[in-house]
C-alpha cells in the first residue's frame, strides 16, 4: 500500500521533471519583449517575418512571439494580467481599443510613433485615436469591396457588377434561383447579419445620408433620417426580395467560395481565403462598393499592434517596444507583413506601389481607402449584440421593424452612456 | 462477456431481428457524423463545402501537414502523461476520500463532504484566473504539472466513490480489523476492489476529460512543445474566418484514434470493470 | 514528501493503547482526508472565494484596478433579463436532457445486452461520439442543421414536415443543441447501464419465465428495481454535466454567445462572456455566486432523497 502512494508520487515527480519550464535561458545582454497575437491564416508567419527584419536592424532586442486562438485570446490576456506575465506589445482588434484603453491594459503610443501615424497613414487610423492620442499601429488595412461571381452574374444578365445600391437589389433578385417548392438554391445575395451584413450596414447608413454615431461618438443615430432607409434596405433582402434566408449557409464567404451566392461585400482578407479555398468552378472578381444617394462609402477594420501598460514599467523594454512599433509602421515592416498575408499596407505612400495598385483584385480596395471610415466602438461586443438582437427580433421574432430599430438604438445608447459615464 | 445458455434467447428470433434493426438504425445515426468528419478531412482544399459523404477529390494534404509537424509525437506524449498522472491521482485520492466519508464517523464529516460536493457546482470559467495566478506564483506556467494541477482530484469522483463504498458491509471491515489489517489496508485491500465498477466509471470519465480538455491547457501553455494534442492540433488548423475545416477535422480524427483503439481492445474489460458485482451487500 | 520513518512513527503513536479504537479511527480518518480536503480548499474553494470577493468589486477583467462597489453587481445581475433567460435555459437543458438520456440510454443498453452476436461492434458504434472532440461534432451538426442544404432539412421534406431554421430560430435553437449533447453522450450512459444489466443474475429471469411472466413484467419487476442504483447514478452524472454544459452552446449557438435572441444562452456561457469578452469580472462573479447558491440549495433539497435511494 505504501508502494501505491510512492508510485503515485513518483509518477507526479516524473511528470514534473519531464518538462522544465519552457523558457530558454536568457541572455543578459539582450532586452526581451513579449509579443502576443491571435492565430489566423498567415499572420503568425507574417509577424515572424516582421520580427526577422526587425532583428536585422536591432540584433540586441529579442522579440518572443506567442500566438493563441482567436476565440480564447481575450481569456488568455485576462488571465495573464493579474499574474503580471502578459505581453509588452499585443495585436488587438481595433474595436477593442477604447475598452482596453479604458481598463488601463493598453497605453497611448510613444510620441514618435504617433507622429508617423498622423503623417503617413490612411485616415482609418482615427478609429483607434482616443482623447487625442493614437493607441495602435495598423499592420494592414481592410475595407469592404464587392466580391462577385463573374459567371453567375453573367448568367443572370449582368455583364458588369451593379454600381448603385438599387442595382444591387435588382442583380441580387435576378441572380437568385429557387426550386419547385420555392426554396432558395442559389442566393443572389446571401445576408448573414451577424457575419458581414451588420458591418456594411453601417457605411450604408452614411451612403443613404444618415450617420451611425454623432460626431463626439456619444449618441447612436441608427433610427434617424437616412439610417431608416438603410435599415429597411437591409431587411428587405429576406423579408421582401427573398434573395436569401438567415442561415442559408455556414458563413457568407464560405457560401460564396462554394459557388452558392452571386455577390458578397467582403473585407480585404477575403482575397487570401478565396485564392486558397474557392471551388475550382467559381470565377470571381472585385468591384468597388455600390453607390448610394449620398455617395460611395465603405468601412474598414484592422488588427493593429498596441503597447501595453506593462511595457511602461521598464525603461529598456519601453525603448525596445517603441523601436519595434516604429519598425512595424515603417514601409519595410508593412511590406514584410502584407507580402505574406496578401492584404494592403495602411501607409498611403505604399498603396501606390505598382504591385498593389496594378493588381486588378486589389485596385477596388485601394480606390476606396480615402472613403474608408472606421467605427469608434465603446464596447464592440455589447454593441454588436444590440444590432444582432434587433435584426433577429424582426426576422425570427416577428417584431415591427421600426420598433426593433428603436429597441436596438436604445440598447446601443445604453452601452455608450455606460462607457462615457466615467471616461 | 457472460454468454448465457438461456434457451429462450435463440439467434434470429423475431425479437432479436427487431433489436438488431433498431440498433443498426441507431448505430448509423451514431457513426454518421463521425464518418462525415473523416470524409471532410480527406477532401482537398476548395472542395470541402461539398456536402457529400464521398470526397469528390481525395487528398491527404491535411494529414500530411499535421503529421509533418515534428511536434506531434511530443503532443501525444504530453497529453498521455497529463491524462495518466491526473487520472491515477483522481482514482486514488477520490477513492480514499470517498472511503473516509463513507466509513468513518468524525466531527466535521458532513461539513467537509458538503464543501467538496459544492465544488462540483463552481463554474470552471470562474476559476481560470485564480488558478493561473496561483500557477504563475509557483512558476508552473508552461509545464505539464501546471496543466494537471486543477485536475488532480475530482469532487465528482469523491461523490461516486463514497456512494459505492457506503454499500460495503461494515462487518467486512470489522472482521478485517480483528485480523489486524491497518486502516489503510481496509481501504486498499477490501473497499477498493469492491468499488471497482465505480472506479471504472470515474477513470473513464476523468481520462477522457483530460484527453479532450481544451480551455485550461490553452490558458496555461505558451510554447509549442508543451501543447496538448487538442490545443496543438487546433492551433495548426486555425484560420480567422471560415476556418480550415479539413485541418480541424483531420485533427479531431487524429486525436480520437488512440481512444477508439483503446476502447476497441478493452471494451470487454471496461464493461466488466464497471459491473456492480460485489456491491449487493 | 512522505518518507518511511515519520510514517512508521505515526503508526506507532496511533497504535498506543492510550487511544480507544474509535479515537484511532477518527485520527486515521483525518489523516486520510487531510490531503484531498486541503486540495479542494486550495484549488477550488479559494478560487470561489476569490469570485465572491470580486462580486462586490468593480473589476474590469484586463485591469489591475479594483474598487469596492457593494451590492451593485448583484442588483444589476438580478435585474438583467439575460440572466433570467440563462437560468431558465440551463434548467430546461437539464430537464429535457436528463430524462431523455436516461430512457434512451437504458433502451440502448437493454438491446446491447439482449443481442447475441456482434455485441462489441455495436458497443463501439455507440461509444464513438463520446471520444470525438466537441469542436468536430459541433461543426458537423451545424452543417446537418443548415436550413436549406442540411440533412435534417431533407429529412423533414421527405416526411412532409415544414422546414425549420433549427439553430437560427429561438424556438428550436436550444432543443437542437440539446439533441446534439444527447447524441454525444448516449453511448457513455448506455455503457454504465450495460454494466448494471450484466450484473443482474440470469436465474431471476429464468424463474420469471417459468412463472410465465411477460417481457414487460420481467422488465418492470426485475430489471428496473435491480437497476435502481445505476439509474440514480446516471441521473446525477447527467444532471451535473447538463448544468455545466459549455462547449456545445459556445460552438453551436448562432453567434457563439447564446443567440438568436439569447435563446441558447446558458449559465456557464453567460459567465464566460461576461468575464472574458464584456470584461466585467465583477458582474461575472456575481452571476457565478448566484448560480452557485441556486444549485447548492437544489442539491441540499435533493440530497437526502438521492442518498437514500442510492443505498437500497
Amino acid at each position: 500500500m505504501r508502494k501505491a502512494i510512492l508510485c503515485i508520487l513518483a509518477l507526479l515527480l516524473t511528470g514534473a521533471m519531464l518538462v522544465g519550464p519552457g523558457v530558454a535561458a536568457q541572455d543578459d545582454e539582450k532586452v526581451t519583449i513579449e509579443f502576443w497575437q491571435h492565430e489566423s491564416g498567415g499572420k503568425i508567419q507574417a509577424m515572424a517575418s516582421v520580427i526577422e527584419g526587425f532583428n536585422e536592424l536591432y540584433p540586441d532586442i529579442e522579440v518572443i512571439q506567442s500566438s493563441f486562438p482567436y476565440e480564447e485570446y481575450q481569456t488568455k490576456i485576462a488571465a495573464s494580467v493579474p499574474a503580471g506575465t502578459g505581453p509588452d506589445v499585443a495585436m488587438i482588434y481595433f474595436g477593442w481599443a477604447p475598452l482596453w484603453a479604458k481598463s488601463g491594459f493598453i497605453a497611448p503610443l510613444p510620441a514618435e510613433v504617433q507622429d508617423v501615424l498622423v503623417t503617413e497613414f490612411a485616415p482609418f487610423v482615427e478609429s483607434t485615436k482616443l482623447k487625442g492620442e493614437h493607441y495602435a499601429v495598423p499592420t494592414s488595412i481592410r475595407n469592404f469591396a464587392l466580391v462577385y461571381n463573374v459567371n453567375l452574374l453573367a448568367e443572370a444578365g449582368w455583364d458588369t457588377p451593379p454600381d448603385t445600391w438599387d442595382e444591387f437589389v435588382q442583380a441580387a433578385k435576378d441572380c437568385t434561383k429557387y426550386d419547385d417548392a420555392g426554396n432558395i438554391t442559389q442566393a443572389g445575395y446571401y445576408l448573414e447579419w451577424g457575419g458581414d451584413g451588420w458591418n456594411w450596414w453601417r457605411p450604408l447608413i452614411e451612403a443613404y445620408g444618415g450617420q451611425v454615431f454623432s460626431e463626439d461618438y456619444k449618441t447612436a443615430l441608427w433610427n434617424e433620417g437616412g439610417a431608416l432607409d438603410a435599415w429597411n434596405y437591409m431587411l428587405d433582402f429576406t423579408q421582401v426580395h427573398k434573395t436569401s434566408i438567415p442561415g442559408f449557409y455556414e458563413g457568407e464567404l464560405e457560401a460564396f467560395a462554394a459557388g452558392l451566392t452571386c455577390m458578397t461585400p467582403q473585407l480585404t482578407f477575403a482575397v487570401g481565403f478565396l485564392r486558397d479555398n474557392a471551388a475550382p468552378e467559381v470565377e470571381w472578381a472585385v468591384a468597388v462598393m455600390p453607390e448610394g444617394p449620398a455617395g460611395r462609402i465603405t468601412t474598414g477594420s484592422s488588427w493593429p499592434l498596441a503597447l501595453t501598460t506593462k511595457a511602461l514599467e521598464d525603461e529598456a523594454k519601453l525603448d525596445a517596444a517603441t523601436k519595434f512599433l516604429l519598425y512595424m509602421a515603417s514601409a519595410e515592416g508593412q511590406e514584410r507583413y502584407n507580402d505574406i498575408t496578401g492584404e494592403l499596407p495602411s501607409r498611403m505612400d505604399m498603396v501606390e506601389l505598382p504591385k498593389y495598385a496594378e493588381d486588378p483584385i486589389m485596385a477596388p480596395f485601394i480606390a476606396q481607402l480615402e472613403q474608408t471610415t472606421g467605427t469608434f466602438w465603446a464596447d464592440e461586443l455589447a454593441e454588436r449584440q444590440c444590432a444582432l438582437d434587433m435584426y433577429d427580433a424582426v426576422t425570427v421574432g416577428g417584431m415591427d421593424p421600426l420598433e426593433a430599430l428603436n429597441m436596438g438604438t436604445e440598447c446601443d445608447q445604453a452601452v455608450r452612456d455606460a462607457f462615457f459615464a466615467d471616461w | 462477456m457472460r454468454e448465457t445458455n438461456n434457451p429462450n434467447r435463440l439467434w434470429l428470433r423475431p425479437g432479436q431481428i427487431a433489436q438488431y434493426g433498431l440498433l443498426s438504425i441507431g448505430g448509423f445515426i451514431m457513426i454518421f457524423p463521425y464518418l462525415w468528419m473523416v470524409s471532410t478531412s480527406l477532401k482537398a482544399r476548395g472542395t470541402w463545402y461539398n456536402i457529400s459523404l464521398i470526397p469528390e477529390q481525395f487528398s491527404l494534404e491535411h494529414y500530411d501537414r499535421l503529421l509533418g509537424t515534428s511536434l506531434l509525437p511530443r503532443w501525444y506524449l504530453n497529453t498521455l502523461v497529463v491524462a495518466l498522472v491526473a487520472t491515477a491521482s483522481v482514482a486514488f485520492f477520490s477513492s480514499l476520500a470517498g472511503y473516509v466519508f463513507a466509513k468513518y464517523e468524525f466531527f466535521g464529516r458532513e461539513f467537509m463532504f458538503m464543501i467538496i460536493l459544492a465544488t462540483i457546482m463552481i463554474p470552471t470559467e470562474m476559476m481560470i484566473v485564480p488558478w493561473y495566478v496561483g500557477i504563475a506564483t509557483i512558476g508552473w506556467i508552461d509545464t505539464l504539472p501546471g496543466i494537471m494541477m486543477p485536475g488532480m482530484l475530482s469532487a465528482f469522483g469523491v461523490f461516486v466513490m463514497r456512494q459505492f463504498i457506503a454499500n460495503t458491509p461494515d462487518e467486512l471491515l470489522d472482521a478485517g480489523r480483528i485480523d489486524g489489517v491497518s486502516e489503510f489496508g481496509l481501504f486498499w485491500r477490501i473497499c477498493l476492489p469492491l468499488a471497482r465498477p465505480a472506479l471504472a466509471v470515474v477513470v473513464i470519465f476523468t481520462f477522457l476529460g483530460h484527453w479532450n480538455d481544451f480551455l485550461w491547457p490553452l490558458i496555461v501553455v505558451n510554447s509549442d512543445n508543451m501543447q496538448t494534442l487538442q490545443v496543438g492540433l487546433s492551433r495548426l488548423s486555425s484560420l480567422e474566418t471560415g476556418a480550415d475545416w479539413g485541418g480541424t477535422m483531420s485533427g479531431a480524427a487524429l486525436a480520437s484514434i488512440p481512444m477508439l483503439v483503446v476502447f476497441m481492445f478493452f471494451q470487454k474489460q471496461i464493461v466488466r470493470g464497471m459491473k456492480m458485482s460485489g456491491l449487493k451487500g | 514528501m512522505t518518507t518511511e520513518r515519520p510514517y512508521a512513527g505515526l503508526k506507532k503513536l496511533l497504535a498506543t493503547r492510550r487511544l480507544t479504537l474509535t479515537q484511532r479511527k477518527k485520527l486515521w480518518a483525518y489523516i486520510f482526508v487531510a490531503l484531498p480536503f486541503a486540495y479542494f480548499l486550495i484549488v477550488n474553494i479559494s478560487a470561489m472565494l476569490n469570485s465572491f470577493i470580486f462580486s462586490f468589486q468593480d473589476y474590469m477583467t484586463i485591469s489591475t484596478e479594483r474598487t469596492w462597489i457593494g451590492l451593485d453587481n448583484y442588483t444589476s445581475t438580478l435585474s438583467n433579463p439575460i440572466f433570467h433567460q440563462a437560468l431558465r435555459n440551463t434548467l430546461v437543458f437539464a430537464a429535457v436532457r436528463v430524462p431523455v438520456v436516461t430512457v434512451l440510454g437504458l433502451g440502448v443498453a437493454l438491446m446491447l445486452h439482449n443481442i447475441r452476436r456482434a455485441k462489441g461492434f455495436f458497443r463501439m458504434l455507440y461509444f464513438i461520439p463520446f471520444v470525438t472532440s466537441g469542436v468536430a461534432i459541433a461543426w458537423v451538426f451545424k452543417f446537418l442543421y443548415l436550413p436549406n442544404f442540411g440533412l435534417f432539412t431533407h429529412l423533414f421534406d421527405a416526411l412532409g414536415l415544414p422546414r425549420q431554421y433549427f439553430l437560427g430560430d429561438p424556438r428550436t435553437a436550444l432543443l437542437s443543441i440539446i439533441a446534439v449533447t444527447i447524441w454525444a453522450s448516449l453511448g457513455y450512459y448506455a455503457l454504465i447501464f450495460l454494466a448494471g444489466l450484466e450484473d443482474i443474475p440470469v436465474e431471476f429471469y429464468e424463474a420469471a419465465m417459468v412463472d410465465g411472466a411477460s417481457a414487460w413484467q420481467r422488465f418492470r419487476n426485475i430489471t428496473l428495481p435491480l437497476l435502481n442504483r445505476t439509474i440514480v447514478l446516471v441521473v446525477i452524472l447527467c444532471m451535473i454535466s447538463s448544468l455545466q454544459n459549455f462547449t456545445f452552446v459556445r460552438m453551436m449557438s448562432k453567434d457563439g454567445f447564446g443567440g438568436p435572441l439569447n435563446s441558447t444562452v446558458t449559465m456557464s456561457l453567460l459567465i464566460y462572456k461576461e468575464a472574458f469578452f464584456s470584461l466585467r469580472m465583477g458582474g461575472a462573479s456575481a452571476i457565478a455566486v448566484i448560480f452557485f447558491a441556486i444549485i447548492f440549495v437544489l442539491t441540499l433539497v435533493q440530497r437526502r432523497l438521492l442518498v437514500r435511494e442510492f443505498e437500497y
